[in-house]
């Protein structure tokens, strides 16, 4: 195994690593403020689960490019390629736009999904309002997916 | 050790509570009922006071609200220490009940409000037993203090100023932007109104001194000078620190109604609007101090209105 091998397999771990810690912190946030309105309206809960859902994603993305990363270097089947040092920090590179975005925009997306549910609780129609809003920060995250997916396809 | 309680699920069952805030309609219904069984019809008929065992009076149906609201906010709170400063009012009027029962040796008990932050039982036992030492430092640091007074007055005076102290001592260790805010309002308010009262009164410098508190944004020297002054002349005496224009207009509009009962009002509106601009922060304490004091002055309303018919 080479030493680009070794770095192309901490880029992996990082992209699922942070993207992960982010979507289970907003996860945990927007949850947070799910139990406290169905506490009192157990019939919102339907409304509010898609909300917690949605900081979730993050953590798929991660999850996603580090599978991309594994296969694109033979790591997956068990047989890996030989890749110099400046192709394995190219792959941990192309690792790093999912990886801080997904940690910072899980987080941000969980806070937002808990202002959403909190004012799903107060007027229950307005979740759809909700939706739209806490998904507009998923925008960021989808963005700094494609910057990593590119960087990786153009190894 | 953390609290386990966290500010978006405190805020989350705060938002599902506010749904039950009396709206507008309500309030028409309440103003038109022609007498308080009809109010109370009303009332039921929205859920206020549903716990209530006795259905029969509206104070008590308030009552039996305000205990749950008040049992709500205190096992929900994310930080009991900052909301426990809105209840040492309670503490404040049962001590005073208290200490004077004690000084004109009536008995008291059954006025004394059960929301404040020492028990009920406690608190009357010291009373009983003449002991102190079981009570918070705080509280009996301040009875301690009131023991010796024979006029009644004072005794107010004495526990009024020292539950402010504790209120601005909480919060020079236990720092929090929004409640400071406010409670540099209240001890705005406790000095501005002193200074009207005192005048209005013709009470002499040194007793307005000693209703003054420090820790208002007003400075406390240019209450002093305010002293004697006439009606009109008062609004420049407020027109300092980071609030000076709502003191300035609240004054304004007393030179020209000479209502104190609108001072209070209006000083009290601008406290509370501190706290209501902050009632959509889902992670801080805005919203639990803004249901607080939203059912506090529901339950007010409910009261005067009732009170009318």
């Amino acid at each position: 195994m080479t030493q680009g091998i070794i770095i192309a397999a901490f880029g992996a771990a990082i992209c699922a690593l942070l993207s992960g810690i982010g979507s289970a912190v907003g996860v945990q946030i927007a949850g947070q403020a799910a139990a406290g309105v169905t506490s009192d309206q157990p019939d919102l809960f339907g409304k509010v689960l898609v909300l917690q859902a949605l900081p979730g994603t993050q953590g798929i993305y991660g999850f996603l490019l580090a599978v991309l990363i594994l296969v694109q270097t033979g790591l997956i089947s068990g047989n890996p390629h030989s890749i110099t040092v400046m192709q394995g920090w190219a792959y941990f590179a192309s690792a790093l736009p999912i990886a801080i975005v997904g940690l910072l925009s899980g987080i941000a997306q969980g806070k937002t999904a808990a202002a959403a549910i909190h004012m799903t609780g107060k007027d229950p129609d307005s979740s759809a309002k909700g939706i739209t809003m806490t998904a507009l920060v998923e925008t960021y995250a989808i963005l700094a997916l494609l910057a990593s997916i590119l960087i990786l396809f153009s190894i | 050790m953390m609290h386990e309680i966290s500010y978006p699920f405190a805020v989350g069952r705060i938002k599902s509570l506010e749904k039950n805030l009396l709206d507008a309609t309500v309030w028409q219904q309440l103003t038109d009922a022609n007498n308080e069984n009809t109010m109370l019809k009303i009332l039921k008929e929205h859920g206020y006071g549903s716990q209530s065992e006795d259905y029969k009076s509206v104070s008590k149906v308030v009552a039996s609200e305000m205990k749950v609201v008040d049992h709500e906010i205190k096992s929900l709170s994310p930080d009991p220490v900052l909301t426990n400063l809105f209840y040492l009012n309670e503490d404040a009027y049962n001590l005073k009940l208290l200490l004077k029962g004690r000084l004109l040796k009536r008995d008291v008990t059954k006025l004394l409000h059960p929301s404040g932050v020492v028990p009920l039982n406690s608190l009357m036992e010291a009373f009983i037993n003449e002991k102190w030492n079981e009570l918070p430092v705080s509280i009996e640091s301040v009875i301690k203090q009131s023991l010796e007074l024979q006029d009644p007055f004072e005794i107010s005076v004495k526990v009024d100023k020292a539950i402010l102290s504790i209120i601005r001592e909480t919060l020079i260790h236990h720092r929090n932007r929004l409640i400071e805010n406010y409670f540099i309002v209240r001890f705005d308010a406790n000095n501005i109104l002193a200074m009207i009262r005192g005048n209005a009164l013709r009470w002499t410098s040194s007793k307005i001194n000693s209703l003054l508190v420090p820790g208002g944004s007003i400075e406390m020297k240019m209450i002093e000078r305010a002293i004697g002054k006439s009606d009109d002349q008062l609004s420049q005496y407020v027109s300092s620190g980071s609030n000076r224009f709502a003191y300035r207009r609240i004054v304004e509009n007393y030179a020209e109604d000479h209502q104190l009962s609108n001072v209070e009002k209006r000083l009290d509106d601008f406290a509370f609007s501190i706290i209501h601009e902050q009632k959509n922060d889902s992670f801080g304490i805005g919203p639990v101090v803004n249901y607080l004091l939203q059912k506090r002055r529901e339950a007010s309303s409910i009261r005067i209105i009732a009170a009318k018919k």
